[in-house]
């Protein structure tokens, strides 16, 4: 084919004889005369409009720099966030100086991404509802390329007797209900589907300093929960004790029962399993996931034992075969 | 603003549907069983009804429908002929009585005693006109099955104004003894030579406005005179209103009520959907999901609708027709181009005022100028395909090649002077298009970025600094810069 008629995407080039060589190991793809080559496996690159979720790393000069796991940080300016009590104005020295009360270091939040610039520089912005801090939960990093760009990022799973069923929408407000936010940037977040709804509310009266401590204590101790493989099966055992812990504290609510962080638990594993086998994370491969477990009374920490893992990957086979 | 009329929009919309519901609740009668024929002639009892109901409503009546008057006495679908009126009185409408519906119109509460040819009962022959006797309409045809005549018989029948269908503007003496067999021989004469000398169809009328001075009721009178004709009936037919295919079911009074009940429900249903159709969200929700089809179409999302690289590049562009802009770079239309046929070709998109003159591009451009073409036939068609209401003529012509001449050749580096020679566009106009252009160009490039194709990056750079020279990018015309 000669090299004038195809437009040279992506992962392409143009070598000394004029054929079109790819750049990287990964699939091809055609759009009209356009030829892309998608790399398997790479780091996330930001595109405008991604939802992502990262870990504050620095604090300096009215930005925060938010950890993706991509190639460089993300730049969260002070003023693309929605400052506590919902006010509108410019922001000043003292907001400036208040910074580590809006995210602190090490806090998990939940973005967007603005631009993209040429140089690579990611700017986020959380002037949403549904963005901002998020506490109460266990954080799994999975690779980037498992999350695909999908419709709707913010899942919620309602735990029914026989098993799980997936919606979708932030929040179902739903006992033992767990939400799992989807991060593009391979970094996802499952927690209780009620205190995603606290936190989009508590957005208004963030004043109540409290809770966001108690929260916050909570949080971090979700923070050291993260990690991926097998090696944490026994520590997410241990983690939900800890979480149980932190769950006390936060949960104001009556309801409040063993039960919740028993089914965060277990979606956090079925993800960590679904990443360790390099299947693509939806929710409908979560609640499948969370069925086969149900079904075959597989407790959270063994999820990620070989044998639960060989039974997940006949499952997937299993649907291949009958969708193909 | 969008989000508000959107709630306004809504609000009435929930009114509608509302209303629609509602309607379809009142509804017991399912038109679905009635034939065309039996609408159209509902309808047209309708109409007498409301000429009937605007006369009685008027003070000088009683001159138009008093004794002798010929009127014609249609019952739901039994047609018993004409008859003259003896006498009139107005029923008074008790509490309880389950006779005079409500809403019924104001004629039937009028009772007029109408003397009309009938047949007596099958058996009953000759039982005489005393309370009870039952009677027949009488029959159009004379001759029954078996070949025998029957004799019509006329007597007094009590008609509410609701069935008077017709007026007419004969008027005859009636003898004073109605009940005797010399009164009745007399009017049955009477009767059947009028009815001979006209046609039982033709006889003539009382005119709304002309004869009883009737307002509003001309559009009326016009639609009852075009629905008559086709229930002139057939000849043989057993006293029922037909048409040309046969006769009518028979249908009793308060049925026929009931169907036009039921047809004019239908008509405000119909209005209210009408209304839902033509308001402001369903109009925006159902080009929302048209223009989405076509984007799938086209490939700028997949069918989940997330948004695929082509959406992307296509989203860097502004200026001009993404859709166009993003078709042509995707399809190679700029790859084989120079750098200044890049320029001439993105001038088709910039839009320009009309010129008289017809422009004949230079032969490097035709090529070009007819890759440009099929790409917007093309979009064209498919929007049209999937629905949207696009001329896709006026759409492939709104892309002029006006500028392709001027802008190739400033370009290349021609002057100022040459160019404005060439085109008759105001100068002003000229330098507009091409600040418009050179903003098009760097949008260009950026989706070629987002595309990755470097080559094709560095080819839009270069037609965007070919054309940043001279007075038409001079920041002042006053200062050397």
């Amino acid at each position: 084919d000669s090299s004038q008629s195809f437009l040279r995407g992506h992962g392409t080039r143009v070598d000394a004889q004029g054929t079109l060589r790819s750049t990287v190991c990964g699939s091809v793809e055609r759009v009209n005369k356009l030829v892309t080559v998608r790399p398997v496996k790479a780091r996330y690159t930001a595109e405008v409009g991604d939802v992502v979720v990262g870990t504050v790393r620095e604090i300096s000069g009215k930005r925060w720099k938010v950890d993706l796991r991509s190639w460089s940080d993300g730049i969260l300016h002070l003023s693309a966030v929605n400052l506590p009590g919902g006010v509108q104005r410019r922001r000043t020295w003292e907001d400036e100086l208040n910074m580590r009360n809006v995210f602190g270091e090490g806090d998990v939040l939940c973005a967007e991404v603005q631009s993209v610039h040429g140089d690579g520089t990611v700017a986020l912005h959380t002037r949403n509802a549904k963005y901002g801090k998020l506490r109460g939960g266990q954080l799994v990093q999975v690779p980037a390329f498992l999350v695909k760009r999908q419709k709707q990022n913010f899942l919620s799973l309602v735990a029914l007797d026989e098993g799980f069923s997936a919606g979708s929408g932030a929040g179902g407000a739903n006992l033992g209900g767990v939400a799992v936010v989807l991060g593009y940037n391979g970094t996802i977040w499952v927690c209780d589907a009620s205190t995603l709804d606290l936190r989009s509310s508590s957005k208004k009266f963030l004043d109540d300093t409290d809770t966001d401590e108690e929260e916050e204590g909570g949080g971090e101790a979700m923070e050291t929960d993260h990690g991926d493989a097998a090696d944490n099966a026994a520590d997410a055992g241990g983690g939900g004790a800890e979480t149980a812990g932190g769950g006390r504290t936060e949960d104001g609510k009556a309801h409040e029962s063993g039960s919740a962080l028993y089914s965060i638990c277990t979606v956090a594993n079925i993800v960590r399993a679904l990443g360790r086998l390099s299947l693509a994370i939806t929710g409908e491969s979560i609640t499948q996931g969370c069925r086969l477990a149900q079904s075959l009374k597989v407790e959270p920490h063994s999820i990620c034992e070989d044998d639960f893992l060989e039974k997940l990957v006949e499952q997937e086979a299993l649907r291949r075969l009958t969708v193909g | 603003l969008a989000a508000s009329e959107a709630g306004a929009g809504a609000g009435k919309d929930c009114d509608s549907d509302m209303s629609i519901s509602s309607s379809g609740e009142e509804d017991p009668a399912s038109l679905d069983s009635v034939s065309e024929e039996l609408k159209d002639f509902v309808k047209l009892q309708g109409l007498r009804q409301r000429v009937m109901d605007s006369l009685l409503r008027s003070d000088s009546w009683s001159s138009y429908l008093c004794a002798g008057r010929l009127v014609h006495v249609i019952d739901g679908t039994t047609d018993w002929g004409w008859g003259i009126i003896v006498s009139v009185f107005k029923k008074v409408k008790h509490g309880g009585n389950g006779f005079v519906g409500g809403g019924d119109g104001i004629s039937s509460s009028y009772i007029f005693d109408v003397i009309v040819p009938c047949r007596a009962a099958q058996g009953r022959e000759g039982q005489g006109e005393g309370e009870g006797a039952i009677v027949l309409p009488l029959e159009k045809s004379i001759r029954n099955i078996a070949g025998m005549e029957h004799k019509p018989t006329p007597a007094i029948i009590p008609v509410s104004g609701a069935c008077v269908a017709e007026i007419s503007s004969l008027r005859v003496g009636l003898p004073r003894n109605l009940k005797g067999p010399d009164g009745q021989r007399k009017v049955q004469m009477t009767i059947s030579s009028v009815v001979k000398k006209y046609g039982a169809n033709n006889l003539p009328l009382l005119h709304p406005s002309r004869d009883m001075n009737l307002e509003d009721l001309d559009e009326c009178w016009f639609e009852i005179n075009s629905l008559k004709p086709k229930f002139s009936g057939s000849a043989r037919d057993a006293s029922r209103v037909g048409t040309a295919k046969g006769p009518l079911k028979k249908v009793g009074h308060w049925d026929c009520r009931g169907i036009q009940r039921a047809m004019e429900i239908e008509a405000k249903v119909a209005e209210i959907e009408a209304k839902i159709k033509d308001s402001q969200v369903t109009v925006f929700d159902r080009e929302i999901k048209l223009r989405s089809e076509v984007l799938k179409e086209l490939g700028h999302i997949d069918a989940t609708s997330v948004l695929q690289l082509k959406g992307r590049a296509a989203c860097e562009i502004d200026t001009a027709d993404e859709l166009m802009a993003s078709e042509l770079m995707l399809e190679g239309a700029f790859n084989t181009l120079d750098v200044h046929q890049v320029v001439a070709v993105a001038s088709c998109l910039v839009p320009v005022e009309n010129t008289q003159a017809v422009v004949d591009v230079q032969p490097a451009l035709k090529e070009p100028l007819l890759a440009l073409k099929a790409a917007a036939q093309r979009i064209g068609d498919v929007s049209k395909a999937k629905g949207l209401e696009i001329d896709v003529e006026e759409y492939v012509q709104s892309f002029k090649s006006t500028l392709m001449n001027v802008s190739y050749s400033w370009s290349r580096g021609s002057s100022f002077s040459e160019i404005s020679a060439m085109t008759d566009l105001f100068e002003g106009s000229i330098i507009r298009a091409m600040r418009r252009l050179n903003e098009l160009i760097m949008q260009l490039h950026a989706a070629s970025v987002a595309i990755g194709d470097e080559k094709l990056a560095e080819k839009f750079q270069k037609a965007a600094q070919s054309i940043q020279r001279g007075i038409i990018f001079a920041a002042s015309l006053y200062v050397e810069s």
